[in-house]
Formats: structure tokens, C-alpha cells, sequence
């Protein structure tokens, strides 16, 4: 529809001046991210010396990446994290809906209550060691749902949620009272299509948040069996960040290694939720809500 | 309909003013059960991990010992928060905290919003999708990496700093030895490492916004800006609002991690935070009552601000949390 | 009725939860200590310890855990269990370890035994909180090895003491005070012989030589700016201990003071005045790095590898075997500590005052089997056992040599499967040290297969370390409880000193405001912290 529009010079000028100026922010928020993918396949000898702006690997060498892809935890470890990714974010989602449905309805008596509720509880925690304890007394301990259950709401994210539930025409859901729709049916067939770009940034936000969480396993978790990626991943970086001056636990060559293998480390571990987001991005399209609105 | 319930209450009849709550309160139960229904997984959630918790927060006015736990440490009233206050850089600290988070507030929290105007207006969606992801990606690399890039960047034969030093004409050895850069380096960080995931987020939002509007505007012979101004940022507002009002609410607070990599005592005074003091307070004596004491205070603060934002946002904008 | 369940569901949950998670705030350590007090003492800690089905189970961090996945796998705990007749068992932390021994700790999850770092005044925190077991009387009674080692040397014994006034852990304990001569001054010997200079002694002398590696084009580049006569790094804050020694000081700290044996902090010295204003002249003339107080490993290794660095102070474990590796054409000598006008060499660091690690094994008031599980501590400190836990197995890791010396075997040192000698050792036993005796030799034995120059500048490192003078160090001393407490109320201090230090290091702060600083840190408390260090010390030489 604007191309049928003819376009002033302002405009046409924005436009060019838009473009130029999004490509540099992209070659400028690129750069951390091409010096991490640069240094992990570098010479270690080689990227020791190495100060400065990194346009390319200097040297070449896939050593770090064998060193860590050698390690059968990894494999276990991105299991883990695929189940904890999928089975955590449809629990959050689940909640989060189906709470911030309620929590976006204006007639409901106790709501102000809860919501009031809700935003202190972000402020006012009893801290790790009560919770540990409710995790305890909850029989989860040593369990993927001591993982999971814990963290089952983001408040922030509930908030977006309702944020986003309350911007759906109320005439709508009115409409769908009069046909005789249960709460149920209104929140599946209406509001979560409508707010599927919103419902799209949260499904992000949760699984990546599952992606790259460890401290939860690292507190509830004693079988290695369970433990997910990035648990392995800290210990390969914390491994090689310990300055255990007493005593030369590592040969030369290794400590060499040990930038390289962090960096590998970071490639290894987020490659793949990546992924995840061109598929989103088809809910950002334009227009996705105009058919929804009308009929 | 809807307003039925705000409508009735008040004493009616014979009955009294209790009597009148409990029956409304009853109707509305009964009236919106399923819709109530719904919450019970959320409530369950957050009285559990949330709420059962709590009685925690009372380590700030004990002196918490493990042999007898959080229940039965010896409660010493306020000397924790004697502690924090009494030392001569608790004013420094809470400066420097409000500052960086005020500087968030002012360049950190809008940028993403025009960044998703800019892309918004981007036809070839091809190259709106590319900057899009580019945009995002330094959300995933460790803020211990990142902090070591912008320690090389800033250090001696850093291109920032060479670069400064050209431009001013100064002989900078580090930039991160002076303290009048500290604040400008930790937060342009924080937009270059977040500016493109934090803007998913607006983008959602005027993805929601119905294509009518600019229609009818474009028809109406609007131009571009005033269509931004009277119908994109409209929008988004209700989104932009909330997020605003959540970012207030964080104005004490402020991680350790990202300061603790940057800083050092030649700047500590406009670079150390709260969290890190507290942090480097632990180092030397392990006292979980003192952080606790500290952590509240900040809550305390916290949600005095997110509150107050809330109350002003509703009569200002219509728009609010509760 | 859907709703109705869960309410009820809800309600449950809650309740239950207060009646658990509530009564979960503990009270227990009421454990007896009388344990000990029917025990009969024993001359010879005689093996098995018992014939019942006992396992005792260890919290560590796995320090090796490049190599292994747990400590189980180690030949040698295996080899003592058959003898002691008790079965131990590892489970080890992920992620953050303090943090989980915190909560461990907290929450009265702990296990038998936590083998662990211990800060000097966290053991007596134990004790107190009725997590770990005093050990002391048992010692008495049940522990002839480990009493045997500790009167082998009195060093021990004052080390044990400077602990705590209590025993609470079985430390690992070094045999050697070379396991900690690990900080060193090293020098390029090419730029050395190029400009027919020696290695520098003495401030003057190492003034004449950094300013001879500033000015002369030492690389060859071209380039007279390039050169860094002198680096150090920020971690450790080793440049808040370069050059001291020089004019009297053994560190930017509290020390004795060498007339009275007093405490005393540097700040309040005279000779800290000429020290910082050397400092300074030099890093403004670009004898020391410019970023010497913020500067990281790696903006060193690059220094050095790009052939830009004269002279460094660095630990020789892990940062010069990098070195020597990564440039075999450079060639490097140790320095000597500098010395100052009255030929006096300072060793900045008090921890070679004891050989007692900070590692140590706690039982703790959750061991069902607290007799067993000392004995089996005692155990580790005899010689048979020291043996199996740093040499392995005789035959098959190490052999005994006609003089009555170990050697490890070509599997260790040679391995067949091109594993590094501390890769190959972790079949046997873990290559970080446990509870029990830590033998030197076992350690210098592993470096074996590095090169013979390394070895040699490394053993001359070590040896301008363990000739140097320690009298200036604050003895090893135990504050009290209450101390500690008092100490924490002027943690502001320390970070207003280190603070002030930096900024007159490059000269942020003038240094004519030196007495002002002085006053500043007295106001916070610079003199009640000496008092109560001084109280410390007292005790100490009073025992």
C-alpha cells in the first residue's frame, strides 16, 4: 500500500538517511559478536599476542572447539536444556496467559488486590535460603522441577502479558459474551490470537531465560544426569578463569587454550537458541492484526 | 455490565456496611468464577515461592547465625542498617546508583523505542529482518567478555581511547583511570550490548497497531511524522508506559557483576554502586544480615518510586499498572 | 468444583509448609561433644579402622576436574579404603561452590565432611555454629599421625595455632616452603647482556636498567617508544607490592615495625613517602607501565609476546612456563628481591610463614560416624598414606630409586597416551593436594618433562624467595570473634587506603597531600585496627 503513495524528497531523504544509519548500527553492535566468533577459531599462541580490533581468526585453529565438543556432558547437557527449555516455557506461558488474562480484566473485584500483590513481591523477596527450603519441603529437591517450578512467572513478563491483553478492543470480547463464550474459549479464540506478537516476545523471553539459566540447577541439583548445558559451560569457563597460582594445574599449552576455549564455549552455547528467533519474527508482521479486528 | 460490581457497593437496606462487602464480594465470586478460576495457578505460584518466603526479609534486623537459622537468629534491631548508613561512602554509593539509573532512564530506556520506529519504517523487509537480528545478538555474549572488549577498547592502545584523545586533544592513558568517563562508558555499553533486544519488545507492540489508522492517515495526506506522533506512538504507549514504570522501579538497583569488571578504586568515586560495595563489604566479613539490611532498603525505596510512578502515570496518562 | 479442589490443594501446600519449611530454620547442634571424652588415647593409629559397612561422605569443589569427574575415581582412595576399611565418598559442586556450602551450611544439608578453603576466621565461625566438630579433644586421644607430623616441625604446630585457637579442620599440610615462593621478579637477560648491564639489585640499579630498556630501541623495531621497561598486573594487587621491599617495606600494608615489633601500617612509615614519590617519578617517566594498576594477564602476555616488555613482577607457576612456551627466543632470568639501604630483602606475603594450607577437612556434627571418620583423617598423614595420595602406586605410578628417593614412572611422565604428567597423575590421585601430607618433591617430580630452562630460572626464583627476610611480616595470628566484628565496622578503610595508594601511584592525588591522606585514614580507623592487630599479635608471642 506505500508504493501506491507518492513520496516527498523529505521522506525519500529519511529514508536513505534511515537505512545508512540502522547498517551502522548493525556493523557496530556486530563487532563484539564477530570478535567472539574470530577469537574462537584463532591460534592460541597467536591470539595471545593479538591486541586491538579483530577483523579476522589470527592464525587458525578448531582445537578449542575439539577440546570441548570431546566431552560427552555436553550432549547430555543440551538435552537437559532442550527439555528444560520446552517443558519451562510452555509451564510459564500456561501461567503466565492464563494469569495475566485475569489480571487484565477491569470488573474483577480482588484485582487491583492482586496485581498490588504481585508488583511487591518483585521488590520484597525472603532471599535464596527460605526458598531453598520451600523447595526442600516441596519433595522437588534433585528433580527437574526444582528447576522448573521456581521460576514458573516472571513478573515482568506477567506485566507485559496484561499489558498486552488490556490494548485488545473491549467491544470484542463483548461481542463474544453476547454469543455465550466461557472465559476460556474468549482467552483461546480471541485474545491469544491478538496478542500473538506479544505472546511471540515472551515465548523469546522465557526460552532464552531457560536457555541460559544454571543457577537453579546449580543450587537444587546434585545428580549430573539432570544438569543442563550451560552448568558444564560455567565450569569449563570457570576452570579456565581460577588463577590457582599454588599450584600448576594446567600445562603451557593449555593455559594458552583456555582464552580460546572460552570463546568456543560462548559459540557452542548460543548458536542454537539463535535459531530461535528468525522463526519468531514472523509474528512481528505488520498487519497480522487488521483481519482479526474486523472480523 | 462491567460496571455492575463497582456500582453496588455501599450499605443497602437493613444490612450493614460488612454484611454489604461480604454480599458483594460473594456476587462477584460467583459471578466471575471461571474467570477466577483461571488465576488459581498463578496465586498458587506466587503465595508459594514468593510470599512463603518472605518471613526472610527479617535477617536484616538480626544478626543471622547458622546454628540457629533465620527464625531463631537474636534480632539486633536496626545496626545493620546503622552499618550501611554510618560509613562515609553510603552517600557516595547511592549517588552513583541513582546517577548511572537515572543516565539508563535517559538514553538506555528510549533508544530501543526509536529503534523500533526506524525499523518499523524500513520497506525491504529482507534488511529489516537482518538489522533486526544483528541488533540482538550481543544480548548473548557474557557481560564478562563484553567488559573485557570495552577494557581493551579503553586501554592504553585502545581505538576509544586514541580516538578521545584525538578528539580533545588530552593525553588519556585509560579511560577507565578517569573518573568523569566512568558513567558514559557503562551505560553507551549497556545500549550497544541491548538496544536491539530490548526494542523486540516495541516492535510486538507496533506489530498490534491496526493498519487502518495510517490508511485512513495516509489517505488524509498525513505526513510520516505526524503519523508517528498521532498514531505509532499512541500506539505503543499503554507498552511504553508499563516498561517505564518498571525501569523506575529498579532505580536502586543496579547488578554488581558488569561494575565489578570495569572499575577500580582510582575511580571508585563515581563508579562504585551499591552492589558493589556491598560486594566487596562481603569479601572481607560474610554477613548475610548486612546485605539483607542493604537489599531492603533499596526495596523499600523501590517500590516507594514504582508506586508513586504508577500514581502519577494514571492521572497523566490514563495508563497504569493497577 | 474444579475450583473448590484447588483451594483446597492450595491451602494444603500452605500449611504444610509452614508446618516443614518453618520447622526447617533448625535447631539441632546439640550434638555431644562428650564423644571424645571416653575415648582411650592410642600410640598407633591401628588399621582397619573397622570391620562394620562404614562410608563417609566429602562436599569438595573438584579442583581437578579438567581430569576427572569426581574424586572417586582416584586409585588411591580406593588403595585406603581396603586398609582403613572406610569407604569414602565424593559429591562435588557446580557453579558458584561458596555459594552452595553457604546454603548447604544454612539450611543443615551439609555432609559428613566438606574439604574446602577455609578463610582464617570461618572455622571458628563453624565451631561456634555448631557445624563442625572441635577437634581438639579428639586430638589428644585418636590422632597419632597427625600429632606425630605436627611435632615433626614447631613451624606446624605455630601454624595450626594461627589458625585458631581451636582445631576444626585436618588441613592439607605443605611439606615445604617452596610449595609458596611463587611471586618473582623476572628480566629479559638479552636486553641485559645487549646493553652490558647486570641484573639490577638495588632501586638505583633497577632505575639505571629500566630507563637503559626505555631509551634504547631494545627490540630492534625502529621504534623508541615502544618498550615497557617494567609490567605488573592488577590481580593480586602484586603493584601494590613491586619495588617495596627497596626502601624498607614489605608491602603497601600492616606489618611490623622493625624497631619496636610494633604493628604498623606502610602509610605511617617515613620510608612510605620516598616509596610512593619513586613510584610515581617513575610511572610519569614511563619506567613502569602506564596501566600498571589496572592492567590485566593478557594486556601483559601481549606485552611480552610482542617482544615490547623489559622486566615484570608475575607468579612462576602459571604465567612463566606460558612465557618460555610461547617465545623460545626470548631469553629470561629471575631478579632478586630488591634490596633496601641496609641490604634487607622484604618478602611481601605471610603466607610462607605457615604450612598450613587453608584447605582442610571438617567433620561435622551430621557425621554418624565421627570416630571413624577422624581416624580415617589421622590416616592421611601417615607416610603410607601420603604416599599413595602424591606418588599413586609403587610399580606402577612411581618407583623407589637405590638412594631411597621416589620417581614417577614413564606412564606419568612419558604417558602412553600423550596425557601431561598432571593429567597422567589423576588416575592415581588428584594433582591439587587433599587432606594429609603434600610432599615437594612429588610436585617438583611432575615438572619433570618441562625444560630445563624453565627449571632453572623457576629454582632460582624460588631461592631469592626463600633467602629473603620475613621479619617484617605480620605473624599469622588468630583475631577473635569479637575482633572480627570490631575490624568489619572500618571496612570503609581499606577501600579509602587502596584507593589513595592508586591514585598517588599515578598521580590523580598530589603528593604533598600525603599527610592529609594520613589524617583522612585515621579518622577511619587506621589506628583502632592497628590496636587490634597489635592485641592479636601480643597473644601470640605471649604463647
Amino acid at each position: 500500500m506505500n508504493n501506491k503513495i507518492k513520496r516527498s524528497l523529505p521522506e525519500k531523504l529519511f529514508n536513505v538517511f534511515n537505512i545508512l544509519l540502522l547498517a551502522g548500527l548493525s556493523l557496530v553492535t556486530l563487532y563484539p559478536v564477530l570478535h567472539v566468533v574470530f577469537a574462537s577459531f584463532s591460534d592460541p599462541v597467536e591470539y595471545m599476542k593479538h591486541t586491538g580490533i579483530m577483523t579476522g581468526p589470527v592464525g587458525f585453529s578448531l582445537e578449542a572447539y575439539k577440546r570441548v565438543l570431546e566431552k560427552p556432558e555436553i550432549y547430555t547437557g543440551y538435552f537437559n536444556t532442550i527439555y528444560y527449555v520446552v517443558v519451562g516455557t510452555v509451564i510459564n506461558m500456561a501461567l503466565t496467559v492464563s494469569f495475566g488474562y485475569v489480571l487484565s480484566r477491569k470488573n474483577l473485584y480482588f484485582n487491583k488486590f492482586i496485581m498490588i500483590m504481585v508488583l511487591f513481591s518483585m521488590y520484597f523477596g525472603g532471599g535464596l535460603i527460605p526458598t531453598y527450603l520451600v523447595v526442600r519441603s516441596l519433595g522437588i529437591m534433585d528433580t527437574r522441577w526444582a528447576v522448573i517450578l521456581p521460576t514458573a512467572i516472571s513478573t515482568f513478563n506477567l506485566i507485559i502479558m496484561r499489558t498486552a491483553f488490556q490494548g485488545v478492543p473491549i467491544s470484542l470480547e463483548e461481542a463474544a459474551k453476547v454469543d455465550g463464550m466461557k472465559p476460556l474459549g474468549i482467552l483461546v479464540k480471541i485474545m491469544i490470537p491478538l496478542t500473538s506478537p506479544t505472546i511471540a516476545v515472551l515465548v523469546l523471553y522465557y526460552a532464552v531465560h531457560h536457555w541460559n539459566t544454571w543457577f537453579q540447577a546449580a543450587i537444587y541439583l546434585r545428580d549430573a544426569k539432570l544438569y543442563p548445558l550451560q552448568l558444564y559451560l560455567r565450569e569449563i569457563l570457570i576452570l579456565n578463569d581460577q588463577e590457582d597460582m599454588l599450584i600448576a594445574s594446567q600445562t603451557a599449552e593449555q593455559m594458552a587454550l583456555s582464552s580460546i576455549i572460552k570463546y568456543a564455549t560462548i559459540i557452542i552455547a548460543t548458536v542454537p537458541i539463535l535459531v530461535l528467533y528468525p522463526f519468531l519474527q514472523k509474528y512481528f508482521t505488520k498487519g497480522i492484526m487488521v483481519g482479526a479486528v474486523k472480523g | 455490565m462491567k460496571k455492575i460490581i463497582q456500582s453496588t457497593p455501599g450499605p443497602q437496606g437493613g444490612k450493614s456496611r460488612l454484611g454489604a462487602w461480604f454480599s458483594m464480594v460473594g456476587k462477584d465470586l460467583r459471578v466471575n468464577k471461571s474467570i477466577y478460576a483461571l488465576a488459581i495457578p498463578g496465586i498458587i505460584y506466587y503465595i508459594v515461592f514468593h510470599y512463603f518466603p518472605m518471613y526472610g526479609v527479617t535477617i536484616a534486623f538480626k544478626e543471622y547465625s547458622q546454628k540457629f537459622g533465620i527464625m531463631g537468629s537474636p534480632w539486633v534491631g536496626l545496626v545493620n542498617f546503622r552499618d550501611f548508613f554510618g560509613g562515609i561512602f553510603a552517600w557516595r554509593v547511592i549517588r552513583n546508583t541513582l546517577l548511572i539509573n537515572f543516565y539508563e532512564l535517559l538514553y538506555v530506556f528510549p533508544l530501543p523505542i526509536l529503534l523500533a520506529i526506524l525499523l518499523n519504517e524500513l520497506r525491504n523487509q529482507t534488511y529489516k529482518r537482518v538489522v533486526q537480528t544483528i541488533t540482538y545478538l550481543p544480548h548473548f555474549i557474557s557481560s564478562v567478555v563484553i567488559c573485557g572488549m570495552i577494557v581493551d577498547f579503553v586501554s592504553p592502545n585502545g581505538f576509544i581511547t586514541q580516538f578521545v584523545n584525538m578528539l580533545t586533544g588530552n593525553n588519556y592513558v585509560n579511560l577507565l583511570l578517569q573518573e568523569e568517563f566512568f558513567r558514559t562508558i557503562y551505560v553507551s555499553s549497556d545500549i550497544w550490548q541491548g538496544i536491539g533486544w530490548s526494542s523486540i519488545i516495541y516492535l510486538a507492540a507496533i506489530t498490534g497497531i491496526d493498519m487502518e489508522l495510517y490508511e485512513a492517515a495516509s489517505i488524509d495526506g498525513a505526513k510520516k511524522m505526524r503519523q508517528l506522533w498521532h498514531i505509532t506512538l499512541p500506539g505503543i504507549a499503554p507498552t511504553i508506559v508499563t516498561m517505564f514504570i518498571l525501569q523506575v522501579g529498579k532505580m536502586m538497583t543496579l547488578g554488581a557483576d558488569k561494575i565489578i569488571l570495569l572499575y577500580n578504586p582510582v575511580i571508585y568515586e563515581t563508579a562504585d554502586v551499591i552492589s558493589s560495595h556491598v560486594y566487596r563489604k562481603g569479601l572481607i566479613d560474610n554477613n548475610p544480615s548486612y546485605s539483607a539490611a542493604v537489599g531492603l532498603f533499596n526495596s523499600v525505596i523501590n517500590c516507594v518510586l514504582v508506586f508513586s510512578a504508577n500514581h502519577v502515570s494514571r492521572k497523566v496518562s490514563g495508563s497504569s499498572l493497577y | 468444583m474444579r475450583k473448590k479442589l484447588c483451594g483446597l490443594l492450595a491451602s494444603v501446600l500452605v500449611v504444610s509448609m509452614l508446618a516443614t519449611g518453618c520447622g526447617g530454620g533448625k535447631e539441632k547442634a546439640n550434638v555431644s561433644q562428650t564423644g571424645a571424652d571416653n575415648l582411650e588415647v592410642m600410640t598407633e593409629n591401628t588399621m582397619p579402622i573397622t570391620e562394620e559397612d562404614v562410608t563417609i561422605q566429602i562436599w569438595t569443589s573438584n579442583r581437578s576436574q579438567g581430569y576427572v569427574k569426581s574424586f572417586n575415581e582416584f586409585q588411591a582412595f580406593k588403595e585406603i579404603a581396603k586398609i582403613t576399611g572406610v569407604n569414602v565418598d565424593f559429591f562435588h559442586p557446580t557453579g558458584n561452590a561458596a555459594e552452595q556450602l553457604n546454603i548447604m551450611l544454612s539450611s543443615g544439608d551439609f555432609p559428613d565432611v566438606i574439604y574446602h578453603y577455609w578463610e582464617t576466621n570461618q572455622g571458628k565461625k563453624l565451631v561456634a555454629d555448631g557445624v563442625a566438630l572441635d577437634l581438639a579433644p579428639y586430638m589428644e586421644k585418636i590422632t597419632p599421625n597427625f600429632n606425630a607430623l605436627l611435632d615433626s616441625n614447631p613451624i606446624y604446630r605455630e601454624g595450626l595455632a594461627a589458625k585458631s585457637d581451636s582445631v576444626y579442620a585436618f588441613p592439607m599440610v605443605y611439606s615445604n616452603a617452596k610449595f609458596l615462593a611463587y611471586n618473582s621478579y623476572f628480566i629479559r637477560k638479552d636486553w641485559l647482556d645487549k646493553l652490558g648491564l647486570s641484573v639490577p639489585t638495588n632501586i638505583a640499579e633497577w632505575e639505571q636498567v629500566l630507563t637503559a630498556f626505555r631509551d634504547n630501541d631494545m627490540n630492534g623495531n625502529g621504534d623508541t617508544k615502544d618498550e615497557v621497561p617494567f609490567a605488573t598486573i592488577k590481580s593480586g594487587n602484586m603493584y601494590r607490592e613491586a619495588f617495596a621491599s627497596g626502601f624498607g617495606l614489605p608491602l603497601f600494608g600492616y606489618h611490623y615495625s622493625p624497631e619496636n615489633g610494633k604493628v604498623t601500617h606502610s602509610l605511617l612509615r617515613p620510608e612510605f613517602k620516598e616509596y610512593i614519590t619513586t613510584m610515581n617519578r617513575w610511572y610519569n617517566e614511563g619506567l613502569l607501565y602506564n596501566n600498571c594498576i589496572s592492567a590485566t594477564g593478557d594486556e601483559i602476555d601481549a606485552l611480552y609476546l610482542n617482544d615490547n616488555l623489559g622486566a615484570f613482577y608475575i607468579d612462576n607457576n602459571n604465567s612463566l612456563p606460558k612465557y618460555l612456551l610461547a617465545r623460545e627466543d626470548i631469553e629470561l632470568v629471575a631478579a632478586p628481591i630488591p634490596m633496601d639501604k641496609n641490604g634487607k630483602q622484604y618478602y611481601p606475603n605471610n603466607r610462607m610463614k605457615s604450612l598450613i594450607a587453608p584447605y582442610g577437612s571438617v567433620v561435622t556434627t551430621n557425621c554418624a560416624h565421627p570416630i571413624e571418620a577422624i581416624r580415617y583423617f589421622d590416616f592421611l598423614y601417615s607416610k603410607q598414606a601420603s604416599d599413595l595420595m602424591y606418588w599413586g602406586i609403587e610399580g606402577e605410578s612411581y618407583t623407589v630409586q637405590p638412594d631411597g628417593s621416589y620417581q614417577f614412572t614413564d606412564y606419568i611422565l612419558n604417558n602412553p597416551d600423550g596425557k601431561v604428567p598432571y593429567e597422567a597423575v589423576c588416575k592415581y590421585m588428584t594433582n591439587v593436594g587433599f587432606t594429609g601430607l603434600h610432599q615437594y618433591e612429588a610436585m617438583v617430580g611432575l615438572e619433570h618433562n618441562l625444560s630445563a630452562e624453565f627449571k632453572e630460572i623457576k629454582d632460582q626464583s624460588v631461592e631469592y624467595t626463600m633467602t629473603s627476610d620475613m621479619d617484617l611480616l605480620m605473624p599469622a595470628v588468630p583475631t577473635t570473634l569479637e575482633e572480627d566484628k570490631e575490624i568489619a565496622k572500618y571496612s570503609d578503610l581499606s577501600d579509602h587506603l587502596n584507593a589513595m595508594f592508586d591514585k598517588l601511584y599515578i598521580g590523580v592525588e598530589p603528593l604533598d597531600r600525603l599527610d592529609e591522606i594520613v589524617e583522612e585514614c585515621k579518622s577511619l580507623g587506621l589506628e583502632k585496627i592497628i590496636e587490634i592487630k597489635q592485641k592479636a599479635a601480643d597473644r601470640i608471642s605471649v604463647k
